[in-house]
């Protein structure tokens, strides 16, 4: 079981989200993130750069008919961050649903 | 950790629907999983032109083989922009699959070493390439299962 660790740099809506898109797949196109998360190319690569200074993504850019594509995958620490900071939010979630009942 | 637990819902809700609508991408291909099973048929084909001494027609198809699953591969990776991630769907599904190949592979060799080639191949072929395609799409329904998809 993953032990919570709530990430302030996860938990910004954009990252979060692409965190989670990229936690069930290998690796991802950077336009399928951006369409999927419906924001610009630089607002999208400015929450990646943050997501890869902390070493929580990697990104790949190959040339493929004459085009730059790039894509984006989840690193090991990403992926236990990402985990970490899900469960985290489940105890933060849980803890309200207890006081609420007493 | 000082976040509202409605900000917690909100962003575990938000997390959920993300993780939900990359499963759906990864497995909004339904030609993927005959295309791979029909390539798949190929590899006890193969064998059992290696017990006949075959070599030229079992260099033509492996080259096929060989051909079709980097096409696949590309065609599935320019539709989707996506790969899932092996670890999401479980590794039994790699498991079974090397059986069936491998089960396919061996039985083919070994009959048509006794036998040579006949009508048998072609049934084992079909069977193989069944068998592939839905253990591809079994892999689709884990993925789709783990994160609630569709």
């Amino acid at each position: 079981m993953t032990a919570p660790a709530f990430d302030e740099i996860i938990h910004n809506p954009v990252r979060l989200r692409a965190c989670a898109m990229l936690a069930v797949l290998d690796f991802a196109a950077f336009p399928v993130l951006r369409d999927e998360l419906g924001v610009s190319d630089s607002v999208l690569s400015k929450h990646l750069a943050t997501l890869e200074s902390a070493g929580y993504v990697k990104l790949d850019k190959a040339t493929s008919a004459g085009r730059l594509r790039t894509s984006v995958a989840l690193t090991s620490a990403g992926r236990k961050a990402y985990a970490a900071h899900v469960e985290a939010l489940r105890r933060i979630v849980a803890g309200e649903a207890t006081s609420s009942q007493g | 950790m000082e976040t509202d637990p409605l900000d917690a819902q909100s962003a575990l809700d938000a997390a959920e629907a993300a993780e939900r609508r990359s499963a759906e991408i990864a497995t909004s291909t339904p030609w993927y999983a005959p295309w791979y099973g029909i390539t798949c048929a190929a590899v006890p084909v193969a064998f059992a032109l290696i017990a006949c001494d075959q070599k030229a027609l079992t260099i033509a198809v492996v080259m096929v083989l060989l051909a079709s699953l980097l096409t696949l591969m590309t065609t599935y990776q320019h539709v989707t922009g996506v790969w899932p991630s092996v670890r999401i769907a479980g590794w039994f599904v790699f498991i079974e699959a090397t059986v069936v190949m491998v089960g396919a592979a061996a039985l083919c060799y070994l009959v048509a070493s006794s036998y040579g080639l006949g009508w048998w191949l072609a049934a084992v072929a079909v069977a193989t390439a069944v068998l592939m395609a839905l253990l591809s799409r079994s892999y689709d329904a884990a993925i789709v299962r783990k994160h609630g998809a569709r």
